[in-house]
C-alpha cells in the first residue's frame, strides 16, 4: 500500500468526507477530469446539508436550487440522489424511472459526515490523484506548509504531486505563496484570512508549531492576547516564543484583525480567535453573524478574565443564559465597559438602572440569536456551525410551488448579470467616477 | 360498549378529528398507583381528545355521551367535572339525547364547573360554530366501526389483547412523555414474537403503538424545545434527552445506580449505559423532531388515522393527505418513527415498510 492510501485510511472515512465537501465547494462548477468520487461525495454532503430537517421536496425544485445555489448540474444530481438513498440520507418517490420527490432523512451533527464515511468505506474508491488531494487538503487545514516539505512528508511521486498541486491551484482548493524564497501552499478554506502572515511565518518556522498553536487556540477561542503574552501560556498550555510571535502579528499586522476591547481597569485588550473558515459560499450575511459572535465571545471573555469585580465564572452558561432570556439577571458598574463594543455592533442596549449601574439585554434579531448560537459552539466545541449552509438556497427549498422557486433564481441571474454586463460606454463613465473618487 | 350512545359519540369523535385533536374512545381510567395486582378499572371516559397547543403541548377535552333520559344533566356535569380534574382536562362536554331537556340552572352551574351541556341537535349547532364538523369527514379514524372491531381484536387475536388494553387504558395513566416512549417501546419487543405483518389487523395495531409512541415523544420534544430549543451539539442533547426519558434527573440515577448493581461492575467515570434500545436513531428521530416541534404534535393523529386504514383492503388517504399536506414535517415524523419502532422492537421489517411507503406517499402533491 503507497504512502498516501495509508494516509487516507488514517484521515478517518467522515473528514474524508469532510474533505470532499470542502473540495467540491471551492471547486464549484469547475471540471477536473482526474475526480469522479471525490466530487460525487462532495456534492453528496453538500446538498444533505441544506436539505436537512426539511420537509419533502419536489424534485423539480431540488434540481432549480442545487443548479443555481449549490453549484451541482442537473445532470448529475440522480446519482447524487441515488448514493444519500443508498445510506437513507433520503427517501425517493419516483415514476417509473423519474424522480418525483425527495423526503430528507438527514442525520443530525457529525452523524452526517459518518454516515458518508460509511459509505466511503465500503462502497467508494478513490484514484490516487484524489487520494493524494484529500491527503493534502486534510495537512493544509491544520496549518499552510512548505511546498517540499509537504510533498517529502506525504511520500508523493514528484509529476503526481506537481499536478495535484496544479489542480488544486486552478481549482482554487490550493493557494501558493512565496516567501523567503520558499513556496508555502495555503489552504484557503481555513487560511484566506491572514494568509500573508500564516504563510510568511511558516516560511521562517514550521507548520507543526502553526498546527499545534492554532489546536490550542481552538479550545480557548477568545483567550485575550495580553493575558497570553503576560504568561506565555494560554490556559495552562506553554506557548513558544515563535508562536507568540505570530499571534502578536495577527493583531498588529492582520487585514482583519481581533475584535479589541478597551476598558479603564485592563486597559486595550486583543480577544484571539482561530482563522474563519470561508466556504466559498459564506454570504456577506453569515459574514457579519460571525462578526457578531466573535465579538459576543470577546466581550464574555472579557468578564471571565479580565474582570474588575464581578467575574464570569462560565462563559457558556452567561451566553446560554443571553440567549434564553436575551438579557442577563443582573446589572454591574462593569456592563458599560465590558458589553459597548456589542451595542456598537447593534447586537445588544445598555439600560443605566442607577449610579453606575447597567444592565445588557439583547436586540431581539433573528441575526442576534443566530450569532448568540455561534458564539455558543465557539466557547464550547472551538467549532462554527452552520457556516457551510447558504440560507437562501433552503429558503427556496421550503417553497412547494416550482414556479416562485423558478422566478427566485430568475430574478438571482438577473442581478448577477446586472452587476456584470456592463456596456463598453458604462464602464468608461465608471472609471472616471472612480478617477475623481481618488483624485 | 360503543354501540351504546353511539350517535352521540360518533358526533364527538368526527368533531374531535374535524379539529385536529388525537381521539381515544372508551378510555378506561386506571389508577397510575395501583395498589392491586390487577389494576382497577375506576370508569371509562366516552370520547377523549387531546388538543395540540402551542403554549402547554396538549389540552385535554372529554366528553360524555349519554343517550338515556335517566340521569339529571347537572349529576353528568359533576361526574364529568371529577374525570377532568383526574386528567387535568380544561374543557367537558355532555352531548346528551335530544329528547333530554336540560334546564338553564343546569347549564349554568355545569358552565361553572368548565362543562358544556348539550343535547345532539345542539352539539351540530356547536360543531358548525366553533369551525368543527360533527359530520364524519373522509377519514378512518372518524368511522366509528373500526373503534369497535379494534376494541374486539383480542377475541380474534389474543396474543394482541395486551396492545388494545395498553391503548385504551395503562398509557393514559403514564405520568410523563418520556414513560409513554419507553412503554410503547416496550410493548412492541414484549408482542415482537406474536406480530404478523401479513394481517391487517397486526398492522394497525402495530400503527397504534406508534401513534401513541409519538403522542408521548411530541410531548417530551415540545418539552425539550421550549428549554433548549434545538441543543447545538450531539453531547448537549444527549445529555438532557435521556433524563427527560426516565421522568428526571433523579428517576434516571436510580435506574443508572440499579443498572451498575445489576451488571456488577464498575464503569469508566462510575456512568452505567443505559441500554436504551437504538439511542443514536432515538437521538435523530428527537432532534428531527426539534425543527418543527409543533407540528410534531399533529403527528399522532396522522398515524393513527394511517393505522386505521389497514382495517380496509383498499382504503383511501384524502385525509392523511389533507393531514400530511397541511402540516409539511409531520408524515416525515411519521415516517421516520416507523422506521425507529420496527428496529427498535426488532419487528418483521414489513411492518415499517408499509407504513413508510404510504407516509410517503401521502406528502407527494398530485
Amino acid at each position: 500500500m503507497s504512502k498516501i492510501a495509508t494516509d487516507q485510511i488514517k484521515l478517518g472515512s467522515a473528514i474524508t468526507a469532510a474533505r470532499c465537501h470542502e473540495v467540491q465547494t471551492t471547486l464549484g462548477q469547475r471540471d477536473v477530469p482526474e475526480f469522479d468520487q471525490l466530487v460525487l461525495i462532495g456534492m453528496a454532503v453538500r446538498v444533505a446539508l441544506h436539505i436537512r430537517g426539511l420537509p419533502l421536496i419536489e424534485y423539480e425544485i431540488l434540481k432549480l436550487v442545487c443548479n443555481h445555489y449549490l453549484d451541482i448540474p442537473s445532470t448529475v444530481l440522480p446519482r447524487i440522489l441515488a448514493l444519500l438513498s443508498e445510506i437513507e440520507f433520503v427517501y425517493l418517490t419516483t415514476k417509473r424511472k423519474t424522480i418525483k420527490s425527495v423526503l430528507p432523512n438527514v442525520p443530525y451533527y457529525d452523524d452526517l459526515y459518518r454516515g458518508v464515511g460509511d459509505y466511503i468505506d465500503t462502497e467508494a474508491s478513490f484514484t490516487e490523484q484524489e487520494q493524494l488531494a484529500l491527503a493534502i487538503v486534510n495537512r493544509l487545514a491544520a496549518a499552510p506548509d512548505n511546498s517540499d516539505r509537504l510533498q517529502a512528508a506525504l511520500g508523493a511521486d514528484q509529476k503526481l504531486y506537481r499536478r495535484n498541486i496544479q489542480i488544486g491551484l486552478e481549482g482554487g482548493f490550493l493557494v501558493v505563496r512565496r516567501h523567503r524564497g520558499r513556496d508555502i501552499i495555503i489552504n484557503p478554506v481555513y487560511f484566506s484570512e491572514n494568509a500573508e502572515i500564516f504563510a510568511d511565518h511558516v516560511a521562517a518556522t514550521n507548520s507543526a508549531d502553526v498546527a499545534q498553536l492554532l489546536s490550542t487556540l481552538k479550545q480557548h477561542q477568545g483567550w485575550p492576547l495580553e493575558l497570553i503574552k503576560a504568561n506565555a501560556r494560554i490556559d495552562r498550555i506553554d506557548i513558544k516564543p515563535d508562536q507568540l510571535i505570530l499571534l502578536e502579528r495577527l493583531a498588529q499586522e492582520g487585514m482583519i484583525k481581533p475584535p479589541a476591547i478597551a476598558t479603564t481597569y485592563s486597559g486595550k485588550n486583543h480577544f484571539l480567535f482561530t482563522p474563519t473558515p470561508t466556504a466559498a459560499n459564506l454570504s456577506p450575511l453569515k459574514r457579519e453573524i460571525h462578526e457578531r459572535a466573535m465579538a459576543i465571545v470577546s466581550a464574555v471573555r472579557q468578564g471571565q478574565l479580565l474582570p474588575q469585580q464581578y467575574s464570569i465564572r462560565s462563559p457558556a452558561a452567561v451566553i446560554s443564559a443571553l440567549r434564553r432570556n436575551l438579557r442577563l439577571s443582573r446589572a454591574t458598574t462593569e456592563f458599560s465597559q465590558q458589553y459597548k463594543s456589542l451595542v456598537r455592533l447593534r447586537i445588544g442596549q445598555l439600560i443605566h438602572v442607577g449610579n453606575d449601574y447597567y444592565e445588557f439585554r439583547i436586540i431581539d434579531t433573528e441575526e442576534n440569536k443566530e450569532a448568540l448560537d455561534m458564539a455558543y459552539s465557539l466557547v464550547t466545541t472551538g467549532e462554527y456551525e452552520g457556516l457551510e449552509v447558504d440560507d437562501e438556497a433552503r429558503r427556496a427549498l421550503l417553497q412547494s410551488d416550482p414556479d416562485y422557486v423558478e422566478s427566485l433564481v430568475a430574478a438571482e441571474h438577473l442581478r448577477q448579470r446586472e452587476s456584470v454586463s456592463l456596456t463598453e460606454e458604462q464602464e468608461y463613465q465608471l472609471s472616471n467616477l472612480l478617477l475623481k473618487v481618488t483624485s | 360498549m360503543i354501540i351504546n350512545d353511539r350517535r352521540q359519540k360518533q358526533a364527538a369523535l368526527a368533531y374531535v378529528i374535524s379539529k385536529g385533536w388525537f381521539p381515544q374512545i372508551e378510555l378506561i381510567i386506571q389508577p397510575p398507583r395501583s395498589a392491586n395486582r390487577k389494576p382497577y378499572e375506576i370508569t371509562d371516559i366516552d370520547v377523549y381528545g387531546a388538543a395540540p397547543d402551542e403554549l402547554s403541548g396538549y389540552r385535554s377535552i372529554v366528553f360524555d355521551c349519554k343517550g338515556g333520559r335517566q340521569a339529571s344533566a347537572v349529576t353528568r356535569a359533576m361526574w364529568l367535572k371529577g374525570l377532568m380534574t383526574y386528567l387535568d382536562a380544561e374543557w367537558g362536554i355532555c352531548v346528551l339525547a335530544d329528547q333530554k331537556m336540560i334546564p338553564s340552572d343546569h347549564r349554568e352551574a355545569a358552565g361553572e364547573l368548565g362543562v358544556s351541556l348539550m343535547t345532539l341537535s345542539e352539539f351540530d349547532v356547536f360543531a358548525q360554530a366553533t369551525d368543527g364538523s360533527s359530520e364524519m369527514p373522509i377519514s378512518h379514524l372518524a368511522n366509528i366501526d373500526h373503534w369497535g372491531t379494534y376494541i374486539k381484536i383480542g377475541e380474534k387475536y389474543p396474543q394482541l389483547q395486551a396492545a388494545v388494553d395498553f391503548s385504551r387504558g395503562k398509557y393514559w395513566a403514564l405520568a410523563s412523555g418520556g414513560d409513554a416512549v419507553r412503554h410503547s417501546i416496550t410493548l412492541l419487543r414484549q408482542l415482537r414474537g406474536e406480530l404478523d405483518p401479513a394481517k391487517r389487523e397486526h398492522l394497525v395495531a402495530f400503527g397504534d403503538v406508534l401513534a401513541l409512541f409519538l403522542f408521548g415523544l411530541a410531548k417530551v420534544g415540545h418539552r425539550l424545545f421550549r428549554a433548549y430549543l434545538q441543543p447545538a451539539s450531539r453531547n448537549e442533547l444527549d445529555a438532557v434527552l435521556l433524563p427527560y426519558m426516565y421522568g428526571g434527573r433523579e428517576s434516571y440515577s436510580l435506574v443508572e445506580q440499579l443498572t451498575l448493581l445489576i451488571e456488577r461492575r464498575p464503569r469508566l467515570h462510575g456512568q452505567a449505559e443505559i441500554a436504551f434500545p437504538e439511542w443514536d436513531s432515538f437521538l435523530q428521530l428527537t432532534r428531527s423532531l426539534l425543527d418543527a416541534p409543533m407540528q410534531a404534535l399533529a403527528a399522532p393523529l396522522l398515524a393513527r388515522e394511517v393505522a386505521w386504514s389497514f382495517f380496509e383492503s383498499s382504503p383511501g388517504f384524502e385525509f392523511a393527505q389533507m393531514l400530511a399536506r397541511s402540516k409539511r414535517q409531520t408524515g416525515k415524523f411519521c415516517l421516520q418513527a416507523a422506521k425507529y419502532l420496527g428496529t427498535a422492537a426488532k419487528l418483521p421489517p414489513e411492518f415499517a415498510d408499509q407504513f413508510s411507503r404510504i407516509f410517503l406517499m401521502i406528502q407527494v402533491p398530485d
